[in-house]
């Protein structure tokens, strides 16, 4: 009986001291961007109240009115969670790609006057493109609300369901428009 | 068997010190050897403590009388199961079962696959570890269920005989567990304050860790109301006795927090109303644990005394009571909200309301219960306060949170039209109406009762009519029938129709309740052999008593045969057991159960001459309460399963491991 007490005391310090022996190390694993996932938890909120505020009003809790102004509300506070999270995920790539481009048409045309500088600004103005971010951020927010609507596709020849990005019917062949 | 129980759980303790310290060094410094290690420590103490609570398993079966706790708790004549069961019939073994529940939680918590939260495991872990800790000095120094005794008994005490119950089985391990469950959201609570944590990220993670704690503390409630029915045999479910409420109150403010989650994670508000929440909630889960096992205050649930139990208890309260709240104070200047209530007429604010009752009703229970000690500090003399005052107080407080629960669901965020309402609440409205005057009609007369089934009524239409716009709303979005729209309107979104569903179990509930208590009717009888009693439309004919005896006890046992206006209904048979080790006798009651009333027959007592005394109850809508307490673990379950987006994600996640 002692020896087995002994044995298991032994075991059980051994399980515990092995991390320590061990080469390598699960170091990465407790490291984790803690505000791109809070920013990740926050955007599943926004999705969740955005599903929620639809259903609501397609069920006759909310009036119209209320629906279309909390779903721009929620709608604007998703876009900008979505830039916060481009910003902490590749902030510092989008910024070194403008500098790039800028460097680049610099050296093109050293000397070339103001048309350059237009020509520098524009580029940064569409690689900074407010808009154009903006749009994309839209359109992912959409895709997003699509899929939580879960509203699929059919062929509207044999009624089969289809993907959302095919181009014609799995089962029949059909074109899909 | 001693030392394999003894010091394996001994070894559990220095090994789940050294996991608590060193989760919160390893975690302050972010060292990844230090938390792996961490880790194998809270697992290796599970792997202990299941040995011990193996050890403990062991003597329960071969019958080691010379320990102690076998010996005080079971005997030769008791089946194996019950044997099995006494592990918790105790003091000792209760508390062993509690830390070997809260080490297999923990072991779950570290191993779980996580898409957020990971940073939080760390020093929620060693909040986890420091609870066990302390229950393991319990069971080590104060409780220890492997001391020796100098010699052996040929046999033991045997169980206690309103112990030996199907309800044994369930009633004393689910309350245990959900006690335990709500370890695990406020070690998350705690560790969200401490790494400052404090967004949306803790709450996701605890969702279903609290909802599994709140179900099983309802569970375990729900088989002691059932257990107290069919065995007490006083023709109740519930007396609000002290360790009833003790498991009651974490419960309610348990709901309150399910609930308030939601609005901080919809809609960023109540931050610190959160955390005191589970703050509470977790400190009268150990509470209740305190008064389950001690007798401070007198109920039928205390089997010993220990004062040293109680003074452990009481610091470990204080100590979590404080320390959290303290964090809490140094931490609230992060805890702002991030949006306003913008009307009161909004769902928030039924929300709030709604929480603020349950929390209320948690407070009156908790002053009711501990009055005895108020009293007897303040006056010197000890004064209970009995069912009336809880009935009284926490009647209108309960009717109130029902009916606010029908109200929320059909007002919007943030704030309501009038349109809305009307459109909304007309239905349910005309519908609770009409039950009205259709029981004004049937000739019930009382007040109370009519509010209470039509407030009842009116929420369950509520929650109807919200069903069926959600089929029509989604049979609309895509081409199918109404069942099976109706079946995807419930899986898409099963947080929210689980809870409804739970919402409809309570109102079942509420309703047997209501007829339980207000209609019923008893009438006691002294009749012989083949005489007759009635009770409102029953009658029961006394036809013979038997005697039985068996090596354990002596059963006596009343045949009758009952009659429902004139129509036969069969025989009841209620007993009595005369247990050789135990001087009360158990009384076995006789009911015969429909989903319209129970007839519940108590043998009460019987002279030489053969002369009967019976008591015989009529409990109506008592169906209704087992029926609401089904729907409601349906319903939780439903909300527990894990969303499909989530798994999906899960899986591909795992493939990619693979």
């Amino acid at each position: 009986m002692t020896w087995f007490l002994f044995f298991l005391a032994l075991l059980t310090f051994a399980f515990i001291a092995y991390p320590f022996y061990r080469k390598r190390l699960r170091h990465a694993e407790y490291q984790e961007d803690g505000q791109l996932v809070e920013l990740l938890s926050k955007r599943d909120t926004s999705y969740s109240m955005l599903k929620e505020l639809e259903f609501d009003y397609k069920s006759g809790i909310l009036t119209e009115k209320d629906y279309k102004e909390l779903e721009s509300r929620y709608k604007r506070k998703a876009i900008n969670i979505l830039k916060d999270m481009d910003s902490a995920q590749d902030g510092q790539k989008i910024g070194d790609e403008i500098e790039e481009q800028v460097n680049k048409l610099r050296h093109n045309n050293v000397g070339k006057g103001s048309k350059v500088s237009d020509e520098i600004e524009e580029e940064v103005d569409r690689l900074r493109g407010e808009k154009a971010v903006n749009k994309q951020l839209d359109d992912q927010i959409e895709e997003q609300v699509q899929e939580l609507r879960e509203k699929p596709r059919y062929c509207r020849k044999c009624g089969v369901k289809v993907r959302e990005d095919d181009v014609f019917c799995s089962r029949c062949g059909a074109k899909l428009i | 068997m001693q030392d394999v129980g003894y010091i394996p759980l001994f070894l559990a303790l220095v090994v789940s010190v050294y996991s608590a310290f060193t989760y919160f060094y390893g975690g302050e410094k972010g060292n990844g050897v230090l938390l792996e290690s961490a880790r194998n420590s809270l697992i290796a103490s599970c792997v202990l403590i299941s040995l011990a609570a193996g050890a403990l398993y062991y003597s329960l079966i071969t019958n080691d009388f010379q320990n102690e706790y076998v010996a005080s708790y079971t005997s030769r004549d008791l089946s194996l199961v019950y044997r099995l069961s006494a592990f918790w019939a105790g003091n000792d073994g209760s508390l062993l079962f509690w830390g070997w529940l809260l080490s297999i939680l923990a072991v779950i918590m570290v191993l779980q696959k996580r898409d957020i939260g990971r940073e939080l495991v760390p020093y929620s872990a060693g909040v986890v570890m420091c609870t066990l800790a302390f229950f393991l000095i319990i069971s080590l120094f104060i409780a220890n269920p492997f001391q020796r005794l100098s010699f052996v008994p040929p046999d033991g005490q045997g169980l206690n005989p309103l112990l030996e119950n199907e309800g044994m089985f369930f009633h004393p391990p689910l309350l245990l567990a959900g006690y335990v469950g709500f370890t695990i959201p406020f070690a998350f609570a705690m560790s969200a304050l401490l790494t400052r944590r404090l967004g949306d990220e803790w709450l996701v993670v605890i969702r279903r860790w609290t909802l599994i704690a709140w179900l099983l503390l309802a569970v375990g409630n729900l088989f002691g109301a059932w257990w107290a029915y069919v065995e007490l045999g006083w023709g109740g479910y519930w007396a609000w006795d002290p360790v009833e409420n003790a498991s009651f109150l974490p419960w309610l403010v348990g709901t309150a927090f399910l609930h308030s989650i939601m609005m901080q994670r919809r809609r960023g508000i109540l931050k610190i109303w959160n955390m005191v929440l589970i703050i509470i909630t977790f400190n009268l889960a150990i509470l209740g644990t305190f008064l389950v096992r001690s007798s401070v205050l007198a109920s039928v649930h205390t089997f010993a005394e220990s004062p040293a139990l109680g003074v452990a208890f009481l610091a470990f309260i204080g100590i979590s009571l404080f320390g959290s709240v303290a964090l809490l104070y140094y931490r609230s200047d992060e805890l702002h909200s991030e949006a306003e209530m913008e009307s009161m007429v909004s769902r928030e604010s039924t929300f709030l309301l709604n929480n603020l009752l349950l929390v209320g009703a948690a407070f009156s229970i908790l002053l009711g219960t501990f009055f005895p000690i108020i009293s007897e500090a303040v006056r010197g003399v000890k004064t209970s306060v009995g069912p009336p005052f809880f009935n009284q107080v926490n009647g209108p407080i309960f009717l109130a949170i029902i009916l606010l629960s029908g109200i929320c669901t059909l007002i919007g965020w943030k704030r309501a039209s009038v349109k809305n309402l009307v459109r909304n609440f007309l239905w349910p409205t005309v519908a609770a109406v009409i039950l009205a005057i259709i029981l004004v009609v049937l000739g019930i007369n009382n007040v109370a009762a009519i509010v209470g089934f039509v407030v009842c009524a009116f929420v369950l239409f509520t929650i109807l009519s919200e069903g069926i716009r959600g089929t029509i709303a989604r049979r609309r979005m895509r081409p199918q029938n109404y069942l099976s729209a109706f079946a995807g309107l419930i899986l898409a979104n099963r947080p929210r129709y689980g809870g409804y569903m739970v919402h409809i179990g309570v109102l079942l509930f509420a309703m047997g309740v209501i007829g339980s208590s207000v209609f019923n009717i008893e009438a006691e009888a002294s009749i012989k052999p083949g005489e007759s009693m009635s009770i409102g439309r029953y009658v029961l004919t006394y036809e013979k008593m038997d005697n039985f005896e068996t090596q354990s006890k002596t059963t006596v046992s009343a045949t009758l045969s009952v009659s429902n206006s004139g129509e036969r209904l069969g025989r009841l048979v209620a007993e009595k057991y005369f247990h050789r080790n135990h001087q009360n006798p158990v009384t076995e009651v006789a009911i015969k159960s429909t989903l319209i009333e129970d007839l519940y027959v108590i043998l009460v007592g019987w002279d030489q001459d053969g002369t009967t005394a019976f008591k015989v109850l009529i409990n109506p809508l008592v169906s209704w309460l087992w029926i609401g307490g089904v729907v409601l673990v349906v319903g939780a379950l439903v909300a527990f399963w894990p969303e499909r987006r989530r798994r999906q994600e899960r899986t591909a996640r795992d493939g990619e491991d693979v």
